[in-house]
């Protein structure tokens, strides 16, 4: 996948583009809305990071640009303000997700691979795969080895949030996030979180599936990819 | 009190205030000129006798005459003086008092001094200030039907530009663009006035777009180091690292958590109170309750807590979505947050009010005080204290009102949507369900 990041902040840039590189995709940077015109009339990309706030204009002046373009990326809309206008208005103009600062990475990898997967998967089946475990985005199945899994809404999302983050080191704040959104206290008793990934493993060893989901210890969990 | 209605007592003050003064200084200036008038007319007379006299008519002429009196002087001498003299007498045919006036010359008429006096009856005091009073009370009837004919009149013209300046001032908006219009006026005092009002105005609305850019841009700027703080941390959860890094991380990953919370919700704090979230939609209360409630459904279940919903359909309420969601997934996290193992949670929703109680231990703050920013009970280590200030503040710019109270095991949040709250209502409640069981619908 080739990712297109607009983002003023180098340092905030630099951790998007580390995180996506150890996934093999390609990253671009573009710190203003003018650089990444630029960019997107040169290069294609199968997605876009977008930041609203730019030093010389606005995100959604950008979109606009790839509007009148007829560029069909991707889009995720990275915002500061928690402003439904700007929300609404994203979605609009053609961005497929809106994701707020200060997000965690695994959700904006999470919500990317969602929006490529609509891009350019579009109608057919909507399928997230790793070995003996399937996940069906569109009617929420999870099964491992064509066995379908009595979970529930909330243990398929984990589940998916997992396959799609493997290998990578999920914190107990950024699977409640993900879980839950970032309007509350996120219900902090992370015993909840112990709950579900204890059941969830439970069920996909009934249906023999490998236990891949690790605990690592202090920081979280980790769908560790390597086990055979 | 009116302004005009001061300025009319005051005028009329002033005029009952003088109206003795002028009265007195009228009475006496009158009552002279009536004297000496007579006092020139009986002297013309007493000379006309005098001339009368010379010519030879004997003085015994004049002495049937009532108001002629001629008296014979000894000695040579005249007094060119003239006497006056006044009594006041009383007339029987008349039935009324009389003022005389009895004016006296003398004349050396061939070698004899006579004396002549003439006398008259002339206008009494009371005649006078009887007439006198008269005038008054006329004079004030007249002012009085003028002041209050022309007093409503003129105070809708005079105050014409002061009452444009307080409608103006009555629908200015300290956020909305545009200048505060107020018009020209001839009167220099609200020619003032306008010109200061004007310049207040333009100061707050200045003072106004400063604060909310510096707050904007605060809020701007505060976001973007916690997110590099978040994200290289995570980053660096992905290096090697000792089980003891480990646990220094997650200290951190938690502060940083928090930091964000308190930040976003004090921004949204101030947008409430900024009221900018002004709405004219509708959204469908009901619907969003269940999307919430739905959301939890498995942390309901990994606690064993029941929860029974008496949802009336189509609720359809004039509030802001973000804040009817704010508001009720702060209620609903709460309700779980404080309740207790295998305990219940009762929502009652209709058109006119929303409650949601469950069962908890007793606060150990008073539960008014809850509301207020950062105060939590001991029960509430891991929150920010906020939940409920936030919660009381969207209540606040929707126009509901909400009472939280604690009763026998009970803790209730009950919000009205009206200020005419309606009083309970008694509704059948749906059977629990059993805890292992999903929510249903």
């Amino acid at each position: 996948m080739k990712v297109l990041i607009v983002e003023d902040n180098p340092e905030l840039a630099r951790s998007i583009c580390d995180f996506l590189l150890a996934e093999r995709y390609v990253c671009e940077t573009a710190f203003t809305a003018e650089e990444a015109r630029s960019k997107l009339a040169l290069f294609s990309y199968d997605c876009v990071l977008l930041d609203i706030m730019l030093p010389d204009q606005s995100g959604l002046e950008v979109l606009n640009f790839m509007k009148h373009q007829n560029l069909d990326y991707g889009v995720l809309i990275i915002s500061a303000k928690d402003s439904l206008d700007d929300k609404i208005t994203g979605l609009e103009l053609g961005a497929d997700d809106y994701i707020t600062k200060p997000f965690h990475l695994p959700e904006m990898h999470a919500r990317l691979r969602a929006v490529y997967r609509r891009k350019k998967l579009e109608g057919n089946q909507q399928q997230v795969t790793f070995n003996e475990i399937l996940l069906d985005t569109d009617t929420a199945e999870a099964r491992v080895n064509g066995t379908l899994l009595d979970t529930t809404p909330k243990e398929f999302e984990l589940l998916l949030y997992f396959v799609v983050n493997k290998n990578r080191v999920l914190s107990r704040q950024a699977i409640a996030t993900h879980l839950w959104g970032d309007h509350t206290d996120n219900l902090s008793n992370f015993d909840f979180i112990y709950q579900h990934v204890k059941n969830l493993r439970k069920k996909i060893s009934a249906a023999q599936g490998l236990d891949y989901i690790e605990t690592v210890y202090g920081l979280g969990y980790k769908f560790n990819a390597h086990k055979s | 009190m009116k302004l005009v209605t001061k300025i009319t007592l005051w005028v009329i003050g002033i005029v009952m205030l003088t109206t003795p003064i002028c009265m007195y200084v009228s009475y006496n200036n009158i009552k002279d000129r009536i004297s000496d008038a007579e006092i020139v007319r009986l002297q013309d007379v007493n000379q006309m006798i005098a001339e009368q006299l010379e010519q030879g008519i004997p003085a015994t002429a004049y002495d049937r005459n009532s108001f002629l009196k001629i008296e014979t002087l000894s000695g040579k001498t005249v007094s060119p003086n003239v006497r006056v003299v006044t009594s006041n007498g009383y007339n029987p045919s008349l039935h009324g008092k009389e003022y005389n006036i009895a004016v006296s010359n003398e004349y050396l008429i061939r070698n004899k001094v006579y004396r002549v006096t003439a006398h008259n009856q002339i206008a009494t005091s009371k005649d006078i200030t009887s007439g006198m009073l008269d005038v008054q009370l006329w004079k004030w009837a007249t002012i009085f039907l003028a002041l209050s004919i022309t007093t409503s009149i003129l105070s809708k013209y005079i105050f014409k530009p002061f009452r444009k300046s307080m409608q103006a001032i009555h629908q200015f908006n300290v956020k909305q663009k545009g200048k505060l219009q107020l018009g020209a006026t001839s009167t220099s005092e609200f020619r003032e006035l306008n010109e200061f009002l004007e310049k207040m105005a333009d100061k707050a609305r200045e003072d106004y777009a400063q604060m909310k850019q510096f707050s904007e841009n605060a809020s701007h700027e505060l976001q973007t180091p916690l997110a590099v703080l978040r994200s290289k941390l995570e980053l660096l959860t992905e290096t090697d690292i000792s089980e003891e890094q480990a646990f220094f991380i997650e200290d951190m990953q938690n502060a940083i958590d928090k930091l964000s919370r308190i930040h976003r919700t004090l921004t949204l704090l101030t947008k409430l109170e900024n009221q900018e979230f002004e709405t004219s939609q509708h959204i469908s209360f009901c619907k969003t309750l269940d999307e919430i409630v739905t959301l939890y459904s498995d942390t309901l279940s990994m606690q064993g807590i029941s929860i029974t919903r008496d949802v009336e359909k189509d609720i359809r309420l004039k509030m802001h979505p973000v804040l009817a969601e704010m508001l009720i997934t702060n209620l609903v996290s709460n309700a779980i947050r404080h309740n207790l193992e295998g305990g219940y949670i009762d929502i009652v929703a209709t058109p006119h009010h929303f409650t949601i109680s469950n069962s908890g231990l007793a606060p150990d703050v008073e539960p008014e005080e809850l509301f207020q920013r950062f105060k939590k009970g001991s029960h509430s280590v891991n929150g920010t204290g906020l939940g409920l200030a936030i919660v009381k503040q969207i209540c606040q710019v929707s126009d509901f009102t909400i009472q939280y109270y604690y009763l026998d095991g009970t803790h209730t949040v009950s919000v009205h949507f009206s200020k005419q709250a309606a009083s309970g209502t008694s509704k059948e409640r749906k059977t629990a369900d059993r805890p292992a069981e999903a929510v249903t619908a």
